[in-house]
């Protein structure tokens, strides 16, 4: 059953190091920096965050990385289970394989394709006067 | 049976620190799935900006704080564990295993996380 699955045994210390990485660039801004920590975070903070292309970037790597290294290590848990033969292990491993995918879209739609996060895009949270350009993003 | 039992038993200890590793990396690692759901469901709220907003004011909440504070003791207790077991599975400190856990995962783990709920809590919750 082990038989050319050690890849993925192997992939989990490699995630986990990204992770470690990615864990302490997303703690450091999206959990601590000075305007999060006292208490300032707003959409307009968070919406000013994700028009940078690379924050997005970062976010959604760090997503779809542990997202492999949580359903791996879930799939790692369940087949520790005596119970389960590997025909059952298949059908957990198809089924968290769809979980991951449906999950990472999930994911992934908070920002590919979210009109807010448009370059430009007005704050809809703000009645305030509107800049010519975030019209023009507006009315596209 | 009654051999086999002890057997049991004493390989199932609390005071060995592999068990207890193991149990610290299974737990945390379940709770951090099952947060990185809450999570996901929250961030895909940015398409739908007054729910966003009012999930934030919701997450400014002492309570949420003190969540968040428990977060932060998952994260760094199974990433320095995380580390422990790599080590361990590459064949580094194999015989200084249970040090590395108690002064690694718990000794540094510890020191690393006062630091980071301090401010947290003298910011958010005691203010």
């Amino acid at each position: 059953m082990m038989r050319g699955r050690a890849i993925h045994w192997w992939l989990q210390r490699v995630t986990g190091a990204a992770l470690l990485v990615l864990l302490v660039l997303h703690f450091w801004t999206n959990h601590y920096a000075s305007n999060v920590r006292r208490g300032e975070l707003s959409f307009e903070v968070v919406q000013q965050r994700m028009s940078n292309p690379w924050m997005v970037a970062i976010e959604i790597s760090f997503l779809l990385i542990a997202l492999y290294h949580g359903l791996n290590g879930l799939r790692g848990i369940i087949l520790d289970y005596g119970w389960v033969t590997p025909r059952i292990a298949k059908s957990v491993t198809s089924l968290l394989v769809i979980l991951g995918l449906v999950w990472a879209y999930w994911g992934v739609t908070a920002f590919v394709g979210n009109r807010h996060l448009q370059p430009g895009a007005p704050n809809p949270l703000k009645n305030a006067v509107q800049t010519p350009e975030a019209h023009v993003a507006s009315a596209r | 049976m009654a051999n086999s039992l002890r057997l049991a038993i004493r390989k199932y200890r609390w005071k060995y620190a592999g068990m207890l590793g193991f149990w610290i990396q299974r737990i945390t690692g379940l709770a951090l799935l099952a947060y990185l759901f809450l999570h996901v469901k929250t961030i895909h709220q940015l398409n739908d900006p007054q729910k966003f907003q009012a999930a934030l004011d919701q997450f400014g909440q002492p309570l949420f704080k003190l969540g968040e504070i428990g977060l932060l003791a998952a994260v760094v207790a199974h990433s320095l564990n995380g580390i422990r077991i790599t080590l361990v599975d590459a064949g580094y400190g194999v015989s200084k295993q249970r040090q590395m856990f108690w002064y690694l995962a718990i000794g540094v783990g510890a020191v690393i996380f006062i630091a980071g709920a301090l401010p947290i809590l003298i910011y958010t919750v005691i203010k």
